[in-house]
């Protein structure tokens, strides 16, 4: 009991939601606790103990509960059910800016978040060199932090979080609004102190930097634990959650359709584009003729991915409904990096496949099989129909243009990094020239 | 007895957290007067230019005359100090939780100081509002009397009273926000059911003992005894008693309800 640092006991976070908000005040004084609410779980029946010393991740997507539970742990809010038991000086970075006062200047600050941590001046003024020189905002330290920037801030709030030798140390997200030098150098503070023997609860996006600090992870969703273990193992079940959830979302029928899907598996997705025709009414450009009903990614087995490996075999499905008749169609997709830059493009024009003759009320299912030899990274999936008009200058009528039809997120190499932006397969001849 | 004790624990909280209700009292102080070029000479100004008004539209315009021997002046002054730091305080306090909303969402933090800086805040304001009392009483003539540290007591007295006020009008302030609008409501009723500008003589006997159901009247009363009758605290017992039956009362119905709602406040704010 006595290594234990952390330790919650069936914790659950309920939030009331109340149409009104004065039934919030007459719920609390209502001696004969009348219900005017009806409860959201933020968690649900957390336990876990982590034991002194332990490094560990938890991750989730957005909504799962992560800073919910963060802030129980620090006790910033109160659990609905459950406890939480945590032994040691806790120093937790939650929130930018929490702990400040803006009117205060930033040294001024670090004294005033030390005395809310419990520290005396005394003990704040030994510190206060190794504050200073890690946040290394020069002069910026004798204005009032609300005058600072949201870097400027996150590097005197984790030079106050991690120089007051804390026990226990945790840090949410709020890293990120660091630059590229001062993460580095956050994390190799965090080894340090870990070396030292602190306890560490790190929450991130960033499944790399989890598994390279953390041992162990908890993998949280919609306010429950999935799974607690081993940080690599839980972010690779963070990823297929992750895919799975996209299925999910996609694949709801009826029991109707889905007997005749179950023969012809492809018409499925037709009857299920609910969350496309969402999705894709961002900017979506239309005339009418024809439009794409569905687009989805798929992998050799024909199930939905939203992760793509490098060299991995992928179908871009393409399913559209013409609704005039036409003479000819044609079709291509864009792949689109983060910022928006076509990486890949191609299009029926290109590989000579445009459809003729097409007749008022049919549907297509199209298919594109290529092996993805995209850099690691998050993409977008543009899809267009055009009916062409002049080939040599590229004239073509819009028939559907979707800018997001569809995104996915591009794995690093597994065996070494890759670099640039495309990769092909080239020949390497050597010649050894002796001297 | 549990309360006895949750006080006890709660005073024992204050003293470890003294640096940072020190910090939060002198920069909240500073706030008021942040960016003006006059600075803490308004805390001055403000309360001077209240006397002068009041002074010169009763005994100008009115017409009022020393009451029970002592000239308007002195009698309204003292009587002006408590009830100027009690609506100020009151005022304040309220909104202290929406104000220091940071301190009560993002980190943890006894939050039931925060009410308490919004006092001693304007009790900085007090102390320099009872120096100018005691000028206008030295001008005036009125002596140093022993019975002047009387008002120690009093004001004791009194910061207790608002202690437990202002935990409930704050909690209820974060739920209800139109709480500060009724207290300031009820703050300008009580300013003229004290009798500050009054005599409480010129009423039948018969009223007495509404006038004292107001907690105010006793401490009110309390300034006037100690530095201008130099009246000792102990002859009303009746008062004593009635007074602290309902301060303790209106401290513990302040330390439930501080209690019981503050799990939901960084929830609600």
């Amino acid at each position: 009991m006595s290594d234990i640092a952390v330790k919650t006991e069936n914790l659950s976070k309920s939030y009331k939601l109340y149409k009104n908000p004065i039934d919030r005040l007459k719920e609390s004084l209502n001696p004969f606790r009348k219900k005017y609410h009806h409860d959201f779980f933020a968690l649900k029946n957390i336990s876990f103990e982590i034991k002194k010393g332990e490094t560990i991740g938890i991750i989730g997507r957005n909504g799962s509960g992560k800073s919910t539970l963060l802030k129980i742990i620090t006790k910033v809010l109160t659990p609905t059910e459950g406890n939480v038991i945590t032994k040691g000086k806790i120093s937790a970075l939650l929130e930018l800016g929490a702990g400040f006062n803006p009117e205060l200047n930033g040294m001024e600050n670090i004294y005033f978040n030390g005395a809310i941590m419990g520290y005396t001046k005394k003990e704040i003024d030994k510190k206060l060199d190794n504050i200073t020189s890690f946040a290394d905002i020069g002069e910026f330290i004798e204005q009032p932090v609300k005058t600072y920037s949201s870097g400027m801030f996150v590097r005197l709030a984790f030079a106050v979080a991690t120089n007051v030798d804390p026990e226990i140390l945790i840090i949410d997200e709020a890293l990120s609004v660091g630059d590229m030098f001062f993460q580095a150098k956050c994390m190799a503070k965090m080894k340090k102190m870990i070396d030292k023997g602190i306890t560490l609860i790190f929450v991130s996006h960033d499944t790399g930097a989890i598994k390279s600090i953390c041992q162990r992870s908890i993998l949280l969703d919609e306010g429950s634990i999935v799974d607690f273990d081993k940080s690599d193992k839980i972010v690779e079940k963070y990823f297929v959650m992750k895919v799975q959830n996209n299925q999910k979302t996609i694949q709801p029928q009826t029991k109707a359709a889905l007997k005749s899907l179950n023969k012809e598996t492809k018409h499925k997705i037709f009857s299920n584009s609910d969350q496309f025709t969402k999705r894709a009414s961002y900017q979506r450009i239309q005339n009418g003729m024809a439009n794409f009903v569905n687009i989805q990614l798929l992998d050799e087995n024909e199930n939905v991915i939203q992760h793509v490996e490098y060299e991995q075999n992928v179908i871009l499905r393409m399913a559209l409904q013409i609704n005039n008749d036409m003479e000819k169609l044609a079709y291509g997709y864009h792949i689109r990096d983060k910022n928006g830059i076509d990486v890949v493009y191609s299009d029926s024009i290109i590989e000579d496949k445009n459809i003729l003759n097409l007749k008022k009320g049919s549907k297509y299912i199209i298919d594109w099989r290529f092996k993805s030899s995209l850099i690691h990274g998050i993409y977008n999936v543009a899809c267009v129909l055009s009916v062409p008009i002049d080939i040599a200058s590229s004239k073509v009528d819009f028939v559907d243009f979707i800018p997001i039809a569809t995104q996915f997120e591009a794995e690093p190499r597994k065996k070494s990094y890759l670099y640039g932006n495309v990769h092909w397969d080239n020949t390497i001849n050597i010649q050894g020239i002796s001297p | 007895m549990k309360y006895i004790r949750m006080i006890f624990d709660f005073v024992k909280e204050i003293y470890k957290n003294k640096f940072v209700v020190y910090q939060l009292t002198k920069r909240d102080y500073k706030n008021k007067y942040i960016g003006s070029f006059l600075g803490f000479i308004w805390t001055i100004i403000q309360p001077l230019v209240m006397i002068l008004v009041l002074w010169f539209v009763f005994t100008k315009a009115f017409n009022s005359g020393p009451i029970r021997d002592i000239p308007f002046s002195v009698w309204l002054t003292i009587g002006l100090v408590p009830w100027y730091f009690f609506s100020e305080a009151l005022t304040t306090s309220t909104s202290a939780l929406q104000e220091y909303s940071y301190l009560v969402k993002k980190v943890q933090f006894q939050t039931a100081i925060l009410p308490i800086i919004k006092l001693l805040s304007a009790f900085i304001t007090h102390i320099i509002f009872i120096i100018i009392g005691i000028i206008i009483l030295l001008i005036n003539d009125v002596g140093f009397s022993i019975y002047w540290l009387q008002a120690f007591y009093y004001l004791i007295a009194m910061f207790i009273l608002l202690v437990g006020l202002s935990w409930i009008t704050s909690a209820i302030q974060v739920f209800v926000k139109d709480t500060a609008q009724i207290i300031s409501v009820i703050l300008q009723f009580g300013f003229w059911l004290t009798p500050i500008l009054w005599d409480f003589k010129i009423l039948p006997e018969k009223y007495d003992y509404i006038l004292k159901t107001n907690p105010m009247f006793y401490i009110m009363e309390g300034y006037r005894n100690s530095f201008i009758y130099h009246a000792p605290f102990w002859e009303a017992k009746n008062e004593i008693i009635y007074f602290w039956t309902t301060t303790i009362i209106i401290l513990l119905i302040g330390i439930i309800i501080f209690k019981k709602l503050k799990p939901h406040f960084a929830d609600v704010l």
